[in-house]
């Protein structure tokens, strides 16, 4: 028990200060943007969703510590196709994933996963921008 | 420094403390519970559950992959076991995308909570059909 205590404070630390950086930006962006600057910068324009997605593969460590950014951005006027288009590419493909997986299935699969990682997100947040029309999220 | 800059400097530094109280917390227990199925959920359970019929097991990978609360990284070693039995680049691909949702179980809940289940809903459902046909591609390509 104490051996997996360990391996999860070790994990945890790791990951810490991408959480309070996350954070912190949050709250500067909460604090000092005004809500209708940010919703004319972020346009669910296709444009903006595969830039999005570019950004999610880029960006790393958990998703768990850019939600709270993303709420603070969503409630700024951030649309939900592109916050679904950053979720799920940084969820599906990420920096440090690079090393592990072309240990395992080779450099081939990794610019595969990459390449189908940016297609899935952008095909994710352009179905999202038009069923936005159709469903109240 | 003049007074209203000071303020919203207060303001980031308190509003940043009493999110990281709140999150911080969250994150230990997410991570702990991560670890804690790495070293106990078996992973013959997973592997009996996907066979050798590229076509359908692509699918059923991608279903496993995103209704299984596994943590990331720890899709890695069972893919590779289901790779090295035969079920190809696409099952391995669409185990790993499954992530994508139910990685961990705190982290589903936030998501529901500041967008709502509408918004992932149809996110679970969208990622099974694009991962799906990903594996597709890649089953293909590679």
């Amino acid at each position: 028990m104490m051996e997996l205590l360990a391996t999860t404070w070790t994990e945890f630390v790791k990951y810490v200060p991408i959480v309070i950086v996350a954070v912190v930006i949050s709250q500067i962006i909460n604090v000092l943007v005004p809500k209708k600057k940010m919703g004319h910068k972020f346009l669910p324009s296709e444009k903006n969703i595969a830039e999005t997605a570019a950004a999610g593969v880029l960006t790393p460590g958990p998703l768990l510590a850019y939600l709270p950014l993303l709420k603070t951005l969503n409630s700024k006027g951030l649309d939900l196709s592109i916050i679904v288009t950053f979720i799920t590419a940084q969820t599906l493909i990420g920096p440090a994933r690079l090393i592990l997986e072309v240990g395992y299935f080779g450099l081939p699969f990794f610019i595969g996963r990459l390449v189908l990682a940016l297609m899935i997100a952008t095909a994710i947040g352009t179905c999202f921008k038009y069923l936005e029309k159709k469903i109240k999220f | 420094m003049s007074k209203k800059k000071e303020s919203k400097l207060k303001t980031i530094g308190i509003k940043s403390g009493k999110e990281l109280l709140f999150i911080l917390p969250i994150f230990f227990i997410a991570t702990l519970i991560g670890i804690l199925i790495d070293h106990f959920v078996p992973n013959d359970i997973i592997n009996q559950f996907i066979g050798q019929n590229w076509l359908i097991s692509i699918p059923i990978a991608a279903s496993i992959g995103i209704i299984a609360p596994i943590p990331r990284y720890a899709t890695y070693p069972i893919a590779f076991t289901l790779f090295m039995k035969g079920s190809g680049f696409g099952v391995a691909f669409a185990l790993i995308g499954g992530e994508v949702v139910f990685e961990s179980m705190v982290r589903d809940i936030i998501e529901i909570k500041y967008f709502g289940w509408k918004f992932f809903a149809v996110r679970a459902v969208l990622s099974v059909i694009f991962i799906t046909l990903g594996g597709y591609a890649i089953e293909i390509l590679l």
